[in-house]
Parts: C-alpha cells; structure tokens; sequence
C-alpha cells in the first residue's frame, strides 16, 4: 500500500483525491521526504492551470467581503503548537505501534537465528540476543521514533525500513526476504554525514530472511544511512554503491 | 484587554504601501497576518480573480463561485499567520486553497444524481476546450496552454478533467475508460511535465 502512495502525489496536487485518501496520502507526507521534497513544485504548477481561469467578479463582492472582516477573527501564527504536536505525537505513536508490533512479530521470529551476532559460547550468545533486542526493541518504542523508506531501489530492498530515533541518537534496520550476499560476502551499514562514511556494523539476513540491526555508532549529523554489499567482515570504506539508501529528515 | 485600540498600520508598513513600487502578494499576506486590512485589499485585488476563476470553473454555477470566493479570502485573513513561505508562494498557497474549497464544495452539495447528470453532459475534454476558446491573451494562459498542448492526450485529459472538472482520480478512471493506476500515474507524470515546461513559477 505505502508503496502506493508516492504514485498519488499528481491526485492530491490536482485535488482529485477522495478526503479519506488525502488523510492517508498526508499522513504519508509527514514520513516521505522525497514526496514532501517535490509536493510544492507541483502544487505550484496546479496553481499556474489555476492562473488560466482568472475571471473578475462582481465589484460588491469585496464591499461584503471587506464589511465581514470584523466577524473573523485572525489565528495567531503557530509559535508554540504544542497542542498540534501532542496531537501528532498521538497519531504517530498509533502508527509506531503497529510497526512495533510488526517489529517484534519479526523478532521473535529472528529470536533465536540472530544471525549478525555470532558466539561460540551459546549462552552468551543468548545474552548478546537479548541485548541487542532491547536496544531494537528501544528505538522501535521511542516515542519519536520515525520510519525512512529507501530512495528508490530494487524490489528485494524495497521493503526494507530504518527507524531512528533522534532522541535515542539510534537507529534500526528492518528488512524482510532479503537476499543472501554473495559467497564471501556481507552487507555492510554505512552512516554518512558531511565527512566520509562511517561503517556501522555488518549483517546478514539469515534462514528466515527477517531480520532487525541496530545501526552502530553516533547517528549525529547523519544525512544518509546506507547498505552495501562488502567482502566477508565488512570493510572501513564503502567498496561500491549502496543496494539501500535511507534519507535522514534534518531535525 | 481593556486598553484595545482600533489597530494601526505601524510606520514601516504604511511606508512600504506607498510609492511606486507594487508589494508582492507575499508581502502584503505578511501584513495581513498582522491585521493590516489595507494590505488586504490590496491582496484581495491581486487575488481575486484567479480565486474567482477557480471556483467559477470548477462550480459553473457563479452564485456558488461567489460564496467560495467570499469563504476563501476571509480564511486567507483568517489564516494568514499559519502561511508557511517555505512551501511556496503566497499566490500558490491561496489558489490551492481555492481550488481545494471548490472541489470540496462541489463533491458535498452535489447529489449523486447532479454527478450523473454533470457527466452525462461532460464531454471527453470540457475544461481543456474551454480553455482553448478563450481568447488567449493573458501569458499565463497562453503558458498554459502550451503546457497542455505538450502533454499526450490522456495526461491532459486527466489532468484537466481532476484540476478543472474537480473530479477525483476514480472518476476520472471511469470517465476516460482506463485502470485506476493509470490514472495515478497519468496525473504525476503530467503535471511533472507540466512543470518542467511551465516553470512552475507562481
């Protein structure tokens, strides 16, 4: 359906979509930085096919107009929506909670295949799985926890999620029915901000293809959270092009 | 509260409204947001008439044009505070906020039966052919003209029949006989293209 969304951005320029569907598409809007990035464009160019039909009206209706001025009273601009942002924080945490309750669907079935996280020793192994799984499972819960889709990518990657946390400083990786890497090789994260990418640990997607990976290191100043495919245990720099690339919001 | 006093335009703002130099519908929506009605009458010259023109060809009906006319420039008083500059002009902002209140009108004071009867009467590409038989003297019109000259038919179909018509993207599917997708995919890309010739300016 998400997938969907970006595709309706010419319907709810054009105002040809439905109120329920506008509320989902805008909804879309607030996580979808590439949809709110080329929205005022075309909401511009709607209103240059506007521009075309300018007709005068009848010279009394500014006197009404003018003459009811008096009865409206003007909003104050929005210095301190802090009612606006509770309420959004409402509607966000709803969403979060479902992808939460995505996330921990898929957790449990990683559980006991975590395959990022490799020990001799099975109890610790056990240990660092539930470690790893609160770190997971706080961000996923951060009460401003925000989803990125990946710039536009293959099918397999499509998918596949990265939810920050600003608050946290954290970040996840949630993917579903990935590919294996090839032979002697591993998909490597990647933070990148003004410098160099930084390498922020290595994983792979396992028996079950599920799979959630905390994105290591400081997410400060981050831009772009990146996936590529590296030899086996990871490289200090990026060898080629992302398979995934996830656009950081500026705070 | 109780020493109000009938609000007067400060000093810097009287001066910028005199002289030669036309404000821009930007800077007159500033001063409106501060309760300057003379910025607003000023505005409402300059905006008036696409917001009429707007509403007249989505509603056809001129007494209905008038009363969305009317509602839209008092919700840009209302509202002027809220503008956000960084989304785009303050032109753009109220013909999207007209277009937007025409197609609502037109989508809840229409029976079903009105609908049936509008389309019934709607030929494959009315808004379009209006838009040709006007006397095109205006540059935005004749820019949009050409922008929609540029489009393959069924982008210009869609596009003028969801922008001018107010239909939305589901009837339009219906109206022109193709898959919702199409439709969707249609609107985006021809309003990218119509951008890309137009400029998107204002």
């Amino acid at each position: 359906v998400t997938g969907d969304q970006h595709l309706l951005i010419g319907a709810y320029a054009t105002d040809a979509l439905d109120e329920p569907e506008r509320d989902v598409f805008e909804d879309h809007l607030a996580d979808c930085p590439t949809c709110a990035a080329e929205l005022p464009g075309l909401l511009a160019t709607a209103a240059t096919l506007g521009a075309a039909t300018e007709t005068d009206p009848p010279p009394r209706l500014k006197q009404d107009v003018l003459a009811r001025l008096d009865s409206v009273r003007q909003l104050p601009p929005l210095v301190q929506p802090v009612q606006q942002l509770s309420l959004r924080r409402e509607r966000r945490s709803m969403r979060m909670l479902v992808s939460v309750a995505a996330a921990l669907v898929i957790l449990a079935s990683v559980g006991a295949t975590w395959s990022t996280l490799r020990f001799r020793d099975a109890e610790r192994q056990q240990q660092e799985i539930a470690v790893a799984q609160q770190a997971v499972a706080r961000v996923l819960a951060a009460p401003d926890a925000t989803t990125l889709k990946p710039l536009p990518t293959e099918a397999a990657w499509s998918g596949a999620r990265v939810v920050m946390s600003p608050s946290l400083g954290k970040a996840v990786l949630v993917a579903d029915g990935l590919a294996e890497p090839p032979h002697g090789h591993t998909y490597e994260l990647w933070v990148i901000d003004d410098s160099s990418p930084k390498p922020a640990g290595t994983f792979e997607p396992g028996d079950d293809a599920a799979l959630s990976r905390v994105v290591e290191g400081s997410m400060a100043g981050a831009k772009v959270i990146a996936v590529t495919v590296e030899p086996d245990g990871g490289r200090p720099t990026p060898s080629g092009d992302p398979v995934a690339t996830f656009a950081v919001p500026s705070a | 509260l109780a020493d109000v006093k009938p609000w007067r335009p400060r000093k810097d703002t009287e001066l910028r409204l005199v002289g030669d130099a036309q404000p821009t519908p930007d800077e007159l929506l500033a001063l409106v947001a501060r309760g300057d009605r003379e910025a607003f009458s000023a505005l409402y010259d300059l905006a008036v008439p696409r917001v009429f023109g707007i509403a007249r060809r989505v509603l056809r009906d001129p007494a209905q044009a008038e009363e969305v006319t009317q509602e839209v420039l008092l919700e840009v008083w209302r509202l002027a505070a809220r503008y956000d500059g960084e989304r785009g002009t303050a032109m753009s902002w109220i013909t999207t906020m007209a277009h937007r209140r025409s197609v609502d009108r037109v989508r809840s004071a229409q029976t079903a039966s009105d609908r049936e009867h509008r389309y019934g009467t709607a030929t494959s590409t009315p808004a379009y052919d209006e838009v040709s038989e006007q006397v095109v003297q205006r540059w935005e019109e004749q820019q949009v003209r050409r922008g929609l000259e540029g489009l393959t038919e069924l982008q210009r179909e869609a596009v003028t029949l969801a922008y001018y018509g107010g239909y939305t993207y589901r009837e339009v599917a219906v109206m022109l006989d193709v898959p919702l997708g199409t439709v969707k995919t249609r609107l985006r890309d021809g309003l990218i293209r119509l951008r890309d010739t137009l400029g998107a300016e204002s």
